[in-house]
């Protein structure tokens, strides 16, 4: 009889730096990979947590070092949550326009956040917009053509 | 001393194959060190007309925004020297990511070098 793993949970506060944000969804990936989740499921996880962090990075600290970001993750065996703070001023995410319009097609930029709606299960900010909660929840996805990892 | 290039490069039969890591396409100041070279190589390689420029995405497992802005950027310089950039062997994950942003529309697509999809879109005619 298979018994689930306890649920896997991590908590930090790192540097205003791209490199080091983007490092951590490795621990997240190894979480979900040991709990089993599908491949299509952790790509997704992993590019709206890339998108997240850069964005908390970029635009919420504004790359400033004196800034720092809190992440937290947790993944049980059905669910992925992940919360990432910034140290700026916030956003009204429904202020970013549709990156998909014809006009800004060809426009550098804009479509992290709408990528993120896309690809989440669920997608909440704080009242200030430096906060962004992101779910996934196993399986909820469309089926994927590529089954190859 | 300069930094070794990020791009891989082979010469096809319709004009240059490009390729490079998913880590430094993904990252930003590396994702703008590829365009570079890429835009370096459209000017090098004097392409022109009717010719291709190929990028082999075997190998790029996930493709984030910061990969796709740059995609973009070197879309565009090809297409104002009338070159087509051609993204090949997409995996269908990256293929869903492009479809998700409409930038479907912007690219052409192909497998290994044969059969390549045009482009549905261009701005300058929309």
């Amino acid at each position: 009889m298979m018994t689930a793993d306890a649920p896997w949970s991590f908590s930090k506060k790192i540097p205003s730096d791209t490199s080091i944000g983007s490092g951590l969804v490795s621990e997240l990936l190894d979480a979900m990979m040991e709990r089993e989740w599908p491949p299509a499921d952790m790509f997704r996880t992993q590019l709206a947590y890339e998108e997240a962090i850069v964005n908390a990075i970029r635009h919420g600290n504004k790359s400033d070092a004196a800034k720092s970001v809190h992440v937290e993750m947790h993944c049980d065996d059905e669910r992925v949550r992940i919360r990432i703070t910034d140290e700026g001023p916030g956003f009204d995410p429904s202020s970013v326009p549709d990156p998909r319009q014809d006009e800004l097609l060809e426009v550098p930029g804009g479509r992290g956040v709408f990528l993120i709606h896309e690809i989440m299960s669920e997608v909440h900010y704080n009242d200030t917009g430096n906060q962004i909660t992101m779910v996934k929840l196993k399986g909820d996805n469309p089926p994927d053509d590529d089954e190859e990892t | 001393m300069p930094e070794p290039p990020l791009l891989i490069v082979h010469q096809g039969e319709r004009g240059p194959l490009v390729s490079f890591r998913t880590e430094d396409i993904n990252r930003a100041s590396t994702a703008r060190r590829i365009a570079t070279e890429i835009e370096d190589l459209l000017a090098d390689a004097r392409l022109g007309p009717d010719q291709n420029l190929e990028v082999d995405l075997r190998g790029t497992t996930w493709l984030s925004t910061t990969a796709l802005n740059q995609l973009i950027w070197v879309q565009r310089k090809a297409r104002r020297r009338e070159v087509s950039l051609v993204l090949l062997n997409v995996q269908s994950r990256v293929r869903n990511v492009f479809a998700m942003t409409r930038l479907e529309r912007l690219f052409s697509f192909g497998q290994s070098r044969e059969n390549a999809v045009p482009a549905e879109f261009d701005a300058a005619e929309a």
